[in-house]
């Protein structure tokens, strides 16, 4: 378990309120590291009169920033926050070219076990995010608004019909939104995973022959935004360009998971010391992105602004903004193994170079982990990551494709070693990262 | 050498999901089909060339998954 990091206790942590009346969501949030459990400090949950108080009404898509909405989101680069960083302009646009009409789907289903930021914002500001998901399905002309997210996320789904009880009783002529619960698997917030459960099938992703944007739901034209990307709807709805942005990022430090949110003028380093990075040594790395992202070397991610074009230009990216550095004892390669081991299992069996060329990866990982793997096993680990880049029906064998290449390279020195079969002293013992054991 | 996008261009896909990795398209379409480590089938990316067009459609009605399928060169359109 995380306990074997030996953080002190969080005791310095203190909620803190932000002065912006615009911030997406106003303080710290931390949980525990693993399950989707209770919050251990944060934020008041916002409820409908301190959300009005605080931002006022939300202005109809018709309203103050009209039918402009949608250039709104453009002009502000407003960017996919499930990961995929897509121009949620473009998404609009799509939908609106196919008619519009339809179904909209505010995806709360985090299915990384790191990550922590979409249930921070449902439980502290779901009237935010339900404004979001309002306005965007008023400008897509939707008739179906619909919530996802995961069976097992009890404190999300209470503070969400606590909101969704406060709205009917302010607002009875607001749209009627549904709240569908998806399978506790990683792999049910994959959006064709959603419109395939959404038009009656298994929570499974399917190839999408045409986006969902055009043929979704039953269908219809389809709109699957992330929470965090439908809370800062909600803002822009109300700042118009003004809209100042930040990044929502969750740090993953040991036996705690701190959801923050910084603007570019912060550094990694310093977003990391301030989730509570409590080692006597400063990481050797930092895995951006989460367990489908990719690890980069402390001394250059530490440096670098908390801003996605910035991080791209990098070459990296913050993904859904999962940050989990490396503590100086671990072995990024055992780490590597063990997250592989778990997207692997992650999978939902459906496509042959998922079902068998995720675990053949994990296999090749666990000789190179404990040592007994040479030059000729790790050309067949580059050839299987090859093989499998692109070919599944959704993009989660992707993730372990830009995941193991990345430790290849970050953790170069210590794969020599290993290769020699002098593994780390700590590659047996990985850390224990949320979901992975 | 770039080719130009027409209406005409086509590129060979495989959905994965229906794929059981048979096998029988890498031998209908042998110029165009490679398989992989577990023995599915890997398409080229581009568009296919004119005188591939017939193995191409060989290999999409040979399969017995109903796997295969021929799609127009896509436009940039957001899949996501």
């Amino acid at each position: 378990m995380t306990g074997r990091l030996h953080l002190v206790p969080q005791e310095a942590f203190a909620p803190r309120q932000d002065a912006s009346p615009v911030g997406l969501l106003g303080g710290w949030v931390v949980y525990p590291a693993a399950g989707s459990g209770q919050r251990t400090v944060g934020p008041a949950p916002e409820d409908l009169d301190d959300h009005l108080a605080r931002l006022g009404p939300r202005p109809t898509a018709r309203g103050h920033h009209g039918d402009a909405l949608v250039e709104t989101l453009a002009a502000v680069e407003l960017t996919g926050r499930g990961g995929s960083h897509f121009p949620a302009a473009a998404k609009w646009r799509s939908m609106l070219a196919a008619g519009g009409g339809g179904t909209v789907v505010a995806n709360a289903a985090e299915g990384e076990p790191a990550s922590a930021k979409d249930a921070a914002l449902l439980q502290h500001r779901p009237h935010l995010v339900l404004d979001g998901l309002l306005s965007a399905a008023e400008a897509m002309g939707a008739d179906d608004v619909v919530v996802w997210l995961h069976d097992g996320a009890h404190a999300s789904r209470s503070a969400l019909h606590r909101a969704l009880a406060e709205r009917r009783a302010a607002f009875p002529t607001e749209p009627q939104i549904r709240v569908i619960g998806a399978p506790d698997r990683y792999i049910s917030g994959e959006s064709s995973a959603i419109v395939r459960a959404l038009s009656g099938g298994p929570a499974l992703p399917t190839l999408r022959r045409r986006p969902a944007a055009q043929e979704g739901v039953g269908g219809r034209p389809t709109l699957v935004h992330n929470v965090e990307t439908l809370a800062r709807v909600g803002l822009v709805a109300r700042t118009g360009l003004e809209y100042r942005p930040t990044t929502l990022l969750t740090v993953l430090a040991g036996d705690h998971r701190t959801v923050l949110e910084v603007g570019p003028e912060v550094t990694l380093g310093q977003a990391v010391a301030a989730a509570g990075w409590r080692q006597p040594d400063q990481p050797t790395a930092v895995l951006l992105g989460g367990y489908g992202g990719a690890w980069m070397d402390w001394a250059a991610a530490a440096a670098l602004p908390v801003d996605e074009p910035t991080v791209r230009a990098a070459g990296s990216s913050l993904g859904a903004g999962i940050v989990i550095p490396l503590p100086a004892a671990a072995c990024g390669l055992a780490e590597t193994a063990a997250i592989t081991r778990y997207l692997a299992d992650s999978s939902a069996r459906q496509c042959g170079p998922c079902l068998f060329g995720l675990p053949a990866i994990a296999d090749v990982l666990d000789l190179i982990v404990d040592g007994s793997a040479g030059r000729s096993e790790l050309k067949l680990l580059e050839r299987y990551v090859a093989e499998v880049s692109g070919r599944g029906a959704c993009h989660h064998p992707d993730g372990a494709v830009r995941l193991v290449p990345s430790a290849l390279d970050v953790f170069r020195i210590e794969l020599a070693e290993h290769l020699r079969g002098r593994p780390c002293a700590s590659a047996a013992t990985p850390v224990g990262l949320p979901g992975v054991g | 050498m770039r080719r130009r996008r027409s209406a005409e261009l086509a590129r060979l896909r495989v959905d994965p999901v229906l794929c059981d990795g048979i096998g029988i398209c890498a031998h209908l379409a042998p110029e165009l089909v490679r398989v992989d480590s577990w023995g599915y089938p890997i398409v080229p990316l581009e568009a296919i060339d004119e005188r591939d067009q017939k193995q191409a459609q060989r290999a999409v009605r040979g399969c017995p998954r109903k796997a295969l399928f021929l799609e127009p060169v896509p436009a940039e359109l957001p899949t996501r």
